[in-house]
């Protein structure tokens, strides 16, 4: 298994945006998940979804939806681990 | 001869031509039907050319003749039949050696040699003729040869088989087809779900103290937008073990086949 971070995004505050990345092999088993690089405690800040398209025999592209639940801009990594290839 | 190209760049063309694939069930123009292996060789052929022409790249194409027999998870009985058949090929510079890569998407995920095309197709005695992209139709003693400088042909041939393609996958639903596949490790299950439709399946007896995590991929391509998304519920059925209930979302109008799979981490 391994880790990155695929991108770094900024959402403003109460925002629902939505980012693609292209191009993985789809038979790699890849998870996503963020995590925010602007503190902020006492409650969550990011909620996100994941969606899949097949662009071909051999690759996909994830769709990542991000929701701000908080009501200021927040900073975050995009972040996927391979956990199989 | 044409000038060669970078494997990168091969790779890169072919990715051009891949980008077409049809949606099968939609099979819009001018998307091209690689999904419908049966027939139509020569019209894709001719416009893979046409793209390939119009990205300032120089193609040839080989042709093949013999008693063709290539496996295929695009048709439902999961065998394909030809007496001939065609794609594109480039010039691809490796080192000091100049060789002919075919772009044939109905049967590679990448440029490959004349030989490993020739290889799939089952007939080791089959008689390779490479000619000009401009070259639409010929037959192999080349008594007939047509060309289709307008691609009003090539047009007619893609409309055929994108038709073709819609019915298929209105009387046998989209593909790949599970009859043809194995199914590949950390799949737990190969589904189908509707258009718009929203789908649960559940999976027991795991061992609660593993770890585990579930994630869709689809299997029948549409480029263009995000086709399944999913959510996972858990049951903690006892003391030792619990079941997964997964909840995949279609987004698309079109039906989708899927692999459920699952990774244990730790």
């Amino acid at each position: 298994m391994w880790t990155g971070v695929q991108w770094t995004g900024t959402i403003s505050g109460g925002a629902t945006r939505r980012w693609f990345t292209w191009g993985w092999p789809a038979s790699w088993h890849v998870v996503w998940y963020l995590m925010p690089t602007t503190p902020q405690v006492g409650a969550p800040q990011l909620d996100w979804d994941v969606a899949v398209e097949r662009a071909s025999n051999a690759q996909c592209t994830y769709w990542i939806t991000v929701t701000n639940l908080k009501s200021t801009a927040i900073t975050f990594e995009g972040r996927f681990a391979v956990l199989s290839s | 001869m044409p000038a060669p190209v970078t494997l990168n760049r091969a790779r890169q063309l072919f990715r051009l031509v891949n980008a077409r694939i049809c949606c099968p069930a939609s099979a819009p123009a001018p998307c091209i039907p690689f999904h419908y292996p049966d027939d139509g060789c020569w019209g894709r052929a001719h416009e893979m050319c046409r793209l390939m022409i119009a990205d300032g790249a120089d193609p040839e194409k080989i042709w093949i003749f013999g008693s063709l027999t290539v496996s295929s998870r695009n048709k439902p009985d999961c065998n394909v039949n030809w007496g001939w058949h065609v794609a594109p090929t480039l010039q691809v510079q490796t080192g000091s050696a100049v060789t002919t890569h075919v772009v044939d998407p109905a049967l590679f995920e990448e440029p490959v040699t004349e030989a490993a095309w020739k290889g799939v197709q089952g007939d080791p005695g089959a008689v390779l003729i490479p000619s000009a992209a401009s070259v639409f139709y010929r037959n192999q003693s080349g008594s007939i040869s047509q060309t289709d400088p307008t691609y009003a042909e090539t047009n007619t041939v893609l409309n055929t088989y994108r038709n073709a393609l819609r019915l298929r996958v209105a009387s046998n639903g989209p593909p790949p087809y599970f009859a043809c596949m194995t199914k590949p490790p950390g799949t737990q299950w190969l589904g189908t779900i509707s258009g718009g439709a929203t789908g649960r399946w559940f999976t027991w007896g795991w061992p609660a103290a593993r770890h585990v995590v579930w994630t869709v991929m689809p299997l029948t391509p549409c480029p263009g937008g995000p086709q399944l998304s999913w959510n996972v519920q858990i049951e903690r059925a006892s003391a030792g073990q619990c079941t997964y209930w997964i909840t995949v979302k279609n987004l698309t109008a079109d039906a989708v086949r899927f692999e459920g799979r699952y990774d244990v981490l730790g």
